[in-house]
């Protein structure tokens, strides 16, 4: 049961529509689509970790009923396929059933992603008394150029199965799709509906904790609720009182902080170290060249740098960005940035 | 392929024979029978398409039967037995295995495919470049409607995993979907491919005799107009190339082409064919003794090694002879630039932009230095113990603990390993009875549970 | 006020998508070209190019439909994109095989090939297609359509006639919106018409799909009850009035970090919508002498990083803080 979970964000996940923290607009629009037990294809926009899953899935339980387990599936755009699943995938080309016409009897191929994930989902007719099956994707924006493929699905397919795209960059799906969906932007939890939540669970866990901070909570996590939660289990493994200076005290983002640690590195000079400790969050992380270049413009603002340092840094980034596009080694083009910073250093 | 600056061009390419009748015979034994290797591969490749078209036709009329049969009625589509689909060549290096297969495709106008095996790690990356070169060389010929294809499949003794089960599996299942016939090749006897021997047939190629290699050789003084070598030079190196006969070219062409210092001769002469001491010889001697662009590019282009090992070398090795902050930067300024060409030479295969990756990985990096250190020649190489491939990568235990977390707690894979599990450490660090707990409530084993601390 | 949902088998674009001639909204001289072509039956092989949403497929579909009666019209049209067939072996046996069939026993009877995004086939393969085009028969005629016609190489487009579709002009674009919108029976608040039409235009750039679509957006998110341009142009991935107004006060007071925080409120970010906004409010920004071409340089230079794949946010923040460092120091 997830309820009886030793991990609390676990344990107070959501398990209804209701019971999703703020976005009560967003709650009150997917409830009327339940009461007209039917909708279009949906398009779920909004940043990291911000709850989009969460919420499509609760929605698709909550309006499948009982027969959620076999008509619902999430999907994951983003995630390789497996050596199995691409094998599965190529011989899964299907031959067209067209009798006449220049398509008759022709292999046709699609996408491997979409044969071996999607299609037989979508194909497979709804069981049971539901209208529709619903599929969710995550991360389509992944799919580039595949998603002209996955628009013929939504078209063919539309009435056994809807869809439910989920992406944290609009500007990247076509818009052949985007018109075929409602979409959703779903924003930040707001502070009242996060102080509510936070204490609910701080009276079920025998927590003491007043509303300054929570405010504090509320600002450190920028919202996100899972890492809010994690926080809080965290401090009261030293006691029930919660304050700001304990919050503080608990709060390592450890991986921002090893960031933060490398621009320092970095900025003293030492190449070598700095190569060691990126290498170290890497094996740690798995971060793409980009992720860490994301972390490390964020963390980036939080060193006290001039001006001119920080546009000088900005650049350099902004250079290596582009240049590990291509690269096939991230290790080398993370060292490149580590060696100009190193370089720059010097210069001040 | 663009025409090239016939100095630039290695001597091992230029003097290639393209047709049989070109080559110096090589013998082959099949068991212990002595045969003519290439009236063998003829016969193979030619009785390949002869039984693929009578197999066309019996699956064609199968396709028909079950277009209008019931799907319990269908029957199964034939393939090609394995052993007209695929041979095997084995023999060491650089006696013309590779040779004889673009001999022969220039001999029956057929085009050659070639791929090597052991720069991929899986299955799947290996399957890939195969179909990505059937595909977009393809594209071309099969709307002109030209060559068939010959498919070349280098050092498959080197396949990853090749000592683990699952090699031969892998092999096999390459062969048997197959639409032209393929040519393996490999330098060893490997025990765990006992069984693919077992299914195709197994050409143990013998290296050309002394004799045959010296009177080659010969020729190509003659045609480079070579004035530098000696007699007792030359067969310093046929010796030293042990009936490697690329090797004997490449040391020629080394030899001559160089700056003719005593320096590149020495070391051209003294190099040992083993792969890692010549890297490390090759990295030495690159930092210590290259001194202008041209001569990074002599010892690059005479050297056999992988220049995908290369480069990640000299991205580990580099801090040893470089110190300065300037240098690196400039050093790592050409090397991921080198890196940038890589990725776009393998996306889009611009191969003719494999002389800028070379020039800028190994002469750019080392010209960068301009300061030495005096403890130099004390370094120590080390191996490219890191290497990234920027997939989203998990070992086999990291992988089975993200599953047992994600059978209670649906969430990415991604976001399991970047924000979950770091939670999870930072909780079982404070008491063994969190650990315990938290080990409990997700079923995880002594392994797993290991990963949390 | 109830969902109103978008109609699972027809989104506007295809709903209103012109079905004669004279539907087609403006392209003047490229049309009445067409249409005498047509009538004569007379037709070159053609090479529609132009911005996206301009009324090329439209265009081509139209002919397609006034050439062939409609019970051959499957088997007598072979529709292709070219993003996702050209890799494909297909090509050599579909397009081979459709141009050499002779499926309909109709003596004169056209058919036709109509190439979507002709641009993105590659080069080997153009060549391929070259021949085919030689060779096929006087009935069989060739539709590309394409936005960048220096991509086409020359052997193919000396075979066609090109027909150049312009960006639509505002007056038409609006036009064409107000229709559907009576069509749709929507309810647009008089005061707020005007702007809304503007935004509307402002967000497609000359693209009509790019309206339609967003008009049709606006609906689904039930953005009309209170009509806020603002709102459109976030959802639209550009950003609102007012941040843009405050993001160029941060970058006038060289502001930098405040600059980064504004940009963080974005919720829908989208990098290259962007760029064309900031563009728009350059001269506001006092940038010193000497400088301008340097930013407008570099402005280019990100747009390509961005459109290759680089993180948009580490493009822009250097893009802000170049802008930051060419601004003139006064306060």
């Amino acid at each position: 049961m997830l309820s009886e979970s030793p991990i609390w964000r676990i344990k107070y996940l959501p398990k209804t529509l209701n019971e999703i923290c703020g976005r009560n607009d967003i709650k009150e629009r997917l409830q009327n689509l339940i009461n007209d037990r039917n909708f279009p294809h949906l398009l779920f926009v909004g940043s990291k970790g911000i709850g989009k899953t969460t919420i499509a899935d609760l929605f698709s339980k909550e309006f499948l009923g009982r027969f959620y387990d076999v008509n619902s599936k999430v999907v994951y755009a983003n995630v390789p396929l497996t050596n199995e699943e691409t094998k599965q995938a190529r011989l899964e080309a299907y031959v067209s059933t067209n009798k006449i016409g220049s398509l008759a009897g022709k292999k046709i191929t699609t996408p491997a992603f979409i044969r071996v994930k999607i299609k037989p989902f979508v194909q497979l007719k709804v069981l049971g008394d539901a209208p529709f099956k619903i599929l969710i994707v995550k991360d389509f924006d992944s799919l580039g150029s595949n998603q002209q493929a996955f628009r013929r699905l939504m078209e063919i397919y539309g009435t056994n199965c809807r869809m439910i795209l989920i992406t944290t960059k609009v500007s990247k799906i076509i818009d052949p799709i985007m018109s075929r969906c409602q979409v959703f932007l779903i924003s930040q939890i707001d502070f009242q509906s996060f102080e509510e939540l936070i204490s609910t669970i701080a009276e079920k866990e025998a927590l003491k904790i007043d509303k300054e901070t929570i405010r504090t909570l509320y600002e450190i996590t920028a919202g996100k609720l899972s890492n809010a939660i994690d926080l809080l289990q965290i401090c009261s493994i030293s006691g029930n009182d919660i304050d700001v200076d304990k919050l503080y005290e608990n709060f390592s983002n450890s991986k921002n902080d090893m960031i933060k640690s490398l621009l320092i590195m970095c900025f003293k000079g030492d190449f070598r170290k700095a190569r060691e400790l990126s290498r170290k969050i890497q094996s740690s992380y798995k971060f793409t060249s980009q992720e860490m270049f994301q972390i490390m413009l964020n963390e980036l603002a939080k060193l006290p740098f001039s001006t001119y340092s920080r546009m000088k840094l900005i650049n350099l980034l902004a250079e290596a960005d582009f240049r590990a596009i291509d690269g096939r080694d991230t290790d080398i083009q993370i060292s490149n940035l580590l060696a100009k910073i190193c370089q720059f250093s010097e210069v001040l | 392929m663009v025409a090239q600056n016939t100095e630039k061009m290695p001597w091992v390419e230029k003097y290639r024979p393209r047709f049989t009748k070109d080559m110096a015979f090589p013998t082959a034994k099949v068991g212990r029978q002595k045969v003519d290797l290439i009236e063998d591969l003829k016969k193979f490749v030619i009785s390949f398409f002869k039984e693929k078209e009578k197999l066309n036709e019996v699956n064609r009329q199968i396709r028909a039967h079950n277009r209008t049969h019931e799907e319990k009625e269908y029957q199964e589509e034939k393939k090609l037995p394995l052993d007209k689909a695929a041979v095997l060549l084995e023999g060491p290096p650089g006696i013309g295995k590779t040779t004889i297969a673009y001999a022969l495709a220039n001999d029956l106008n057929m085009e050659v495919i070639e791929t090597n095996a052991s720069d991929t790690r899986t299955k799947g990356a290996l399957e890939s470049k195969l179909r990505e070169t059937t595909k977009s060389r393809g594209i071309m010929d099969f709307i002109v409607q030209s060559k068939k294809k010959l498919i070349l499949v280098d050092e498959i003794d080197g396949l990853y995993g090749v000592t683990d089960r699952g090699a031969v599996p892998t092999i096999l299942s390459l062969i048997e979907n197959t639409q032209f016939p393929i040519i393996m090749c490999s330098n060893d006897y490997k025990q765990n491919l006992q069984s693919l021997y077992n299914k195709i047939k197994r050409y143990e190629v013998n290296p050309l005799p002394d004799e045959e290699v010296l009177k080659i050789t010969r020729k190509i003084i003659v045609k480079e107009n070579i004035s530098g070598i000696s007699e007792k030079e030359l067969n310093l190196i046929i010796e030293k190339n042990e009936g490697d006969l690329r090797g004997v070219i490449n040391d020629l062409q080394g030899v001559s082409q160089g700056s003719l210092n005593k320096n590149t001769k020495e070391l051209i002469l003294n190099l040992n064919r083993d792969s890692t001491k010549e890297i490390f010889s090759l990295i030495k001697y690159l930092f210590q003794n290259v001194n202008t662009l041209k001569e990074a590019r002599n010892v690059t282009n005479k050297s056999d090694v992988d220049y995908n090992f290369l480069y990640k070398w000299i991205n580990e090795n580099l801090i040893s002879y470089i110190r300065l902050n300037s240098e690196i930067a400039n050093a790592y300024e050409n090397l991921s630039l080198a890196d940038e060409i890589f990725g776009r030479i393998r996306k889009n295969q611009y191969w003719s932009l494999l002389p800028y990756f070379y020039d800028l990985f190994a002469g750019g990096v080392v010209l960068s230095r301009k300061h030495r250190t005096p403890d130099e020649n004390f370094h120590r190489i080390t191996f490219p113990r890191f290497t990234s491939t920027g997939f989203f990568s998990l070992s086999a235990n990291e992988r089975l603990l993200v599953e047992k977390i994600q059978k209670k707690y649906k969430v990415s894979d991604i976001e399991v390993v970047q924000d979950f599990i770091p939670f999870l450490k930072l909780l079982s660090q404070t008491s063994r009875k969190q650990l315990m707990e938290l080990s409990d409530w997700f079923e995880l084993d002594a392994n797993e549970k290991k990963l949390l601390k | 006020m109830g969902n109103i949902l978008i109609d699972l088998e027809s989104p506007w674009v295809e709903k209103y998508r012109p079905q004669t001639f004279e539907e087609v909204v403006s392209q003047n001289l490229a049309v009445e070209n067409l249409k005498e072509y047509v009538s004569k039956g007379n037709m070159p092989h053609m090479i529609f190019t132009g911005p996206a949403g301009t009324g090329k497929t439209s265009t081509a579909l139209i002919i397609a439909k006034h050439a062939i009666k409609k019970e051959n019209y499957f088997s007598n049209v072979l529709e292709l994109n070219a993003s996702d067939t050209v890799r494909m072996d297909y090509v050599r046996s579909v397009i081979k095989n459709f141009v050499s069939q002779n499926l309909i026993l109709e003596k004169n009877a056209l058919k036709f090939i109509i190439l979507d995004e002709a641009d993105n086939i590659p080069n080997q393969v153009q060549q391929a297609l070259r021949r085919i085009i030689e060779k096929a028969s006087l009935n069989v005629k060739f539709i590309l359509m394409c936005n960048y016609i220096n991509r086409i190489i020359d052997p193919i487009i000396s075979r066609c006639a090109v027909f150049r579709f312009t960006n639509l002009s505002k007056d038409k674009v609006i036009q064409r919106l107000r229709f559907i919108v009576k069509k749709e029976n929507l309810n647009i608040p008089q005061t707020q018409e005007i702007i809304f039409y503007e935004t509307l235009f402002f967000i497609s750039g000359g693209d009509l799909r790019k309206a339609i679509n967003t008009l049709q957006m606006s609906v689904a998110m039930e953005l009309l009850k209170n009509l806020d341009s603002n709102e459109i142009l976030k959802v639209s991935g550009f950003l609102d009035n007012s941040t843009l107004n405050e993001l160029l006060e941060n970058i006038k007071t060289k502001d930098l970090i405040s600059s980064r925080k504004t940009l963080e409120t974005v919720e829908n970010l989208d990098a290259r919508n962007f760029l064309r906004q900031i563009i728009g409010r350059l001269n506001e920004l006092d940038i010193q002498p000497g400088y301008l071409n340097k930013i407008l340089s570099y402005i280019g230079d990100v747009d390509y990083r961005i459109s290759q794949g680089a993180d948009a946010i580490i493009q822009l923040m250097s893009l802000i803080s170049h802008l930051i460092k060419s601004v003139s120091k006064e306060t």
